[in-house]
């Protein structure tokens, strides 16, 4: 009877404390979240740039040719848009915890146009203010998303002279350190 | 005069001096470097920030300890230099118009950043 009320007592107690206890936890912070998958998307595709196309392109060692239609070079490779996109898809394909993807107001492929009035709100945003970022909550059918847009900028002449010369391009006077587009990264909270 | 408020007068005419002593020499230095700074600070954003606002393409980002550490020890003339020249994946003068001077202003407006 004793050890009956002993452990009844001790479950009691037990039930009090669980409710008692550390604040239920809120999760990471969208904002941080985004800024953090940013991050790592710049510095890799930094690092694809430094380490390997300028490394072993022509302006290199001239072994690879970085260039739009790589696939049909035999020594072609991605250029870093088209890395990015890639990993983009690939993430796609493995998750729906977040998207991202390369976007533009003034895209060469249709498909990389802004979908959303938040997307476009915020490649707006971010071409307007070069250097800042945008963030907003939208619902796209029963589902809440915390979208961040990220610059993507002309970092060199390779970047401006692409989208000037190509046919496609609905903007052809791209100047080095311009907001040409952004990363748009979609969260469901 | 009563005790409180001969210790207001010696307060205030304390108070005083302190400021005169501060105004003497440092301020228009101070004044000069200030406005120094600002100038750079408009140079950086309307050139340089959409960059160095975000770590683009490696840029160091403004007032990120750990990314500026290793380059600020190099000096400002190094710094300048490789801005002015271009460095891995900077081009030269960021693709900006700005002169070696306002380079300068804008590097050290980053060392600024640091204190």
């Amino acid at each position: 009877m004793k050890k009956a009320v002993i452990a009844a007592a001790l479950g009691v107690s037990a039930l009090v404390l669980s409710g008692c206890g550390e604040p239920e936890s809120k999760g990471i912070d969208p904002k941080v979240y985004t800024d953090s998958l940013f991050a790592v998307m710049k510095a890799d595709r930094t690092n694809y740039t430094k380490l390997v196309v300028k490394r072993l392109g022509p302006a290199g060692t001239n072994v690879i040719q970085p260039d739009e239609h790589w696939k049909d070079i035999p020594n072609g490779t991605l250029l870093p848009a088209q890395m990015f996109r890639a990993g983009a898809e690939a993430v796609q394909e493995m998750t729906d915890d977040f998207t991202y993807s390369l976007q533009s107001i003034w895209p060469i492929n249709s498909q990389n146009a802004p979908k959303t009035a938040m997307e476009k709100e915020g490649l707006e945003y971010i071409a307007a203010n070069p250097g800042e970022n945008y963030y907003g909550e939208e619902k796209l059918g029963d589902v809440t998303y915390f979208t961040a847009v990220y610059p993507d900028v002309a970092v060199s002449d390779a970047c401006t002279s692409c989208h000037n010369d190509h046919k496609d391009s609905p903007k052809t006077d791209f100047k080095l350190g311009e907001v040409m587009g952004g990363v748009v990264i979609r969260v469901p909270l | 005069m009563n005790r409180a408020r001969l210790a207001g007068v010696i307060g205030g005419a304390f108070s005083l001096l302190l400021l005169w002593g501060c105004s003497d020499s440092g301020e228009p230095a101070a004044a000069a470097q200030q406005q120094s700074l600002s100038q750079a600070e408009e140079l950086y954003r309307k050139n340089c920030k959409v960059c160095h606002a975000q770590g683009i393409n490696g840029a160091p980002i403004v007032g990120n300890q750990k990314m500026w550490g290793p380059r600020a020890a190099q000096g400002v003339d190094v710094l300048v230099e490789h801005a002015v020249n271009g460095f891995g994946l900077m081009p030269p003068r960021g693709g900006s118009a700005l002169t070696d001077e306002e380079i300068r202003k804008v590097v050290e407006y980053y060392l600024s950043q640091l204190q």
